[in-house]
């Protein structure tokens, strides 16, 4: 079946929206005067990384509410809805992503990011791996590409949403879209962007709780509900579902590699202090398990009201529109919009900081003037967003295998790498660079079912051991990394400078 | 530091003098790992294990089939566990260029 709205829930619906993206576009705004009286020196810095002032709070929600995108409130749930609890077990993955991305690498980014001054995720890589070529080029094209089509996929998502919830046109719905994320991100930068993922992840609670006590009340009892999802077809029910080979590789895609996706370890570099840090991981654990939980398990519920949707993907708004009176249904559209352009806004500070940084800065023009750069910082992203914007005019297919397949290769690229180069000396920039290019193009190879390397298992776990093996192999047939860098990310003293 | 030193590739990792605050973030790194491949393989083992069979048979508590509310309690055991050690396992430490580790 497909959902139809009346006119006056509607009208309570766009009305919701608006208030939610004008309130957006006044962050926006607001966060823009303050980048205007930055002065042009600090310009880079405060765009990208703020001065690396960021309380818990703000570092909470940009992983939890960076990583959970349209995945977790319309591809996540439509899974639970198609593919069943099995499905729901592989998503309580992601549950601890702030634990394992502040846990894993938070303190030893955020010492080091001080020593060399890190303003974007993959300068990480490039100061590590002594500025190799092949990092710097490789990482930038991997993240261009795989973000971009990520982004270009939520916002489909979104548009597409709007146009079912709003019965307006899927056009005006990618323009308020990118029209939010342009002003927030572009004009805002990373202050734009935290700021609004406050607001954002306070929307996308009230819209779980909404959903979830509203989806609760309307089902009733569950045994009987879930009983006769298990009538319906049993295999809604069973986590035997997917073999144990099939989900274990969802765990590690969904949850082991988080560090892997640029917007979720970008926030290491960010955060004030360890108590900060600390603080972000409890909170951001608390939000990521209840919106996990009680949303995407509610995918599956939905079957226990309607048995036969038509569009998977329908199966949140069709619960809201289904369990909640037209306001709060509206809150809940506002609460998907929030998921996606929190994520995207993360993305487009990826995607911009890589090309001006990690392509501009380090190759093209090492001596840029800080006033040309301040130019170049705002031009690069306001000219992303407008191409992300007429990539998704012509939308592609099935969102949640396009977001599986981005986070995937970046993924592939960037975990042993960025964990290695941290943790392990021996780690040089040949290794680096076999291990980033290698695991990418195994992964196309692989997940683009070009070679049948996958044994039965998600792409994801061949690349990331095809990626260890190179890392650490190549860097063991060739020279140990520079002194000086080692010290830099070692040693208790370090070269501050370079004397020619 | 003269650029022919900092690229220097023949030297020992002996000679560096690591810092403590390193030592302690590889160890906080490897708590981290360790806990959630813990809650991968209790989630996916207890789940599998109590999913097995008809789901006709399937016991259920809270009006839920065994294994899911299994799952589910798992999540919040270990959502415990991972506010436990953030607050008592993990140190505080001061993040500046030299910093020491006791802050």
């Amino acid at each position: 079946m497909e959902f139809t709205v009346n006119n006056e829930a509607r009208f309570a619906i766009i009305a919701a929206f608006v208030l939610y993206s004008a309130a957006m576009l006044v962050i926006g705004l607001y966060s823009k005067r303050a980048m205007d009286k930055t002065s042009v020196d600090k310009y880079v810095e405060e765009f990208y990384t703020g001065g690396r002032g960021m309380g818990a709070l703000v570092i909470a929600l940009m992983i939890a509410a960076g990583l959970c995108s349209a995945g977790t409130f319309l591809g996540g749930p439509g899974l639970a809805y198609s593919a069943g609890l099995t499905w729901v077990l592989a998503a309580l993955s992601q549950n601890f992503m702030n634990f394992c991305v502040l846990g894993e690498i938070g303190k030893k980014v955020g010492i080091v990011a001080r020593r060399i001054n890190a303003q974007s995720y993959l300068d990480l890589f490039l100061y590590r791996y002594n500025h190799n070529k092949m990092v710097g080029i490789g990482g930038v094209i991997a993240i261009v590409l795989f973000l971009g089509s990520y982004v270009v996929a939520q916002f489909v998502g979104g548009a597409r949403l709007f146009e079912s919830m709003t019965g307006l046109s899927y056009l005006l719905g990618l323009v308020l879209f990118s029209v939010v994320v342009l002003v927030v991100a572009a004009f805002g930068g990373i202050k734009g962007v935290t700021t609004a993922v406050v607001l954002q992840g306070i929307v996308m609670t009230a819209a779980v709780f909404a959903l979830f006590f509203g989806a609760l009340a309307h089902i009733g009892p569950l045994e009987p509900a879930i009983r006769s999802i298990g009538e319906l077809d049993p295999k809604l029910i069973s986590p035997w579902t997917w073999n144990i080979k099939f989900q274990s590789s969802m765990w590690i895609i969904f949850g082991l590699v988080s560090i892997g996706m640029p917007h979720a370890a970008m926030n290491t570099l960010l955060y004030k202090d360890t108590k900060a840090m600390h603080k972000a991981i409890i909170l951001g654990v608390i939000f990521v398990v209840l919106w996990t939980v009680m949303l995407i398990w509610m995918g599956n519920m939905v079957r226990a009201i309607y048995p036969d949707l038509k569009v998977v993907d329908h199966a949140v708004p069709i619960l809201a529109m289904t369990v909640l009176p037209p306001w709060l249904a509206g809150i809940a559209l506002a609460g998907v919009a929030g998921a996606i352009q929190s994520t995207v806004g993360a993305m487009i500070i990826v995607i911009s900081s890589s090309i001006v940084r990690d392509a501009y800065q380090a190759y093209i023009n090492p001596n840029v003037s800080h006033e040309k750069l301040k130019k170049v910082t705002v031009l690069t992203t306001v000219i992303t967003c407008i191409l992300i914007f007429i990539a998704a005019i012509k939308p592609p297919y099935a969102l949640e295998w396009m977001i599986a397949f981005s986070m995937g290769g970046l993924a592939s690229a960037f975990f042993w790498p960025l964990l290695l180069g941290l943790y392990w000396m021996r780690t040089n920039e040949y290794g680096g660079a076999a291990g980033m290019l290698g695991g990418l193009l195994t992964y196309i190879l692989a997940a683009g079912k070009y070679l049948p390397i996958t044994f039965g298992m998600h792409a994801i776990v061949i690349s990331l051991i095809v990626s260890l093996v190179l890392t650490v192999g190549v860097s063991l047939i060739t020279p140990k990394p520079p002194k000086g860098i080692i010290m830099q990310w070692f040693g208790r003293v370090y070269p501050k400078e370079i004397k020619m | 530091m003269n650029k022919e030193e900092f690229y220097d590739r023949n030297y020992s990792f002996d000679d560096i003098e690591v810092d403590p605050r390193f030592i302690r973030c590889a160890k906080e790194m490897k708590i981290t790992f360790l806990v959630w491949i813990l809650f991968a393989v209790i989630s996916i083992g207890v789940s599998y294990l109590l999913g097995r069979g008809d789901v006709q048979d399937y016991t259920y508590v809270a009006g839920l089939p065994l294994w899911w509310f299994m799952a589910i309690l798992i999540s919040l055991l270990f959502t415990a566990l991972v506010i436990f050690i953030t607050k008592f396992v993990f140190q505080d430490m001061d993040l500046t260029d030299e910093g020491s580790l006791n802050k």
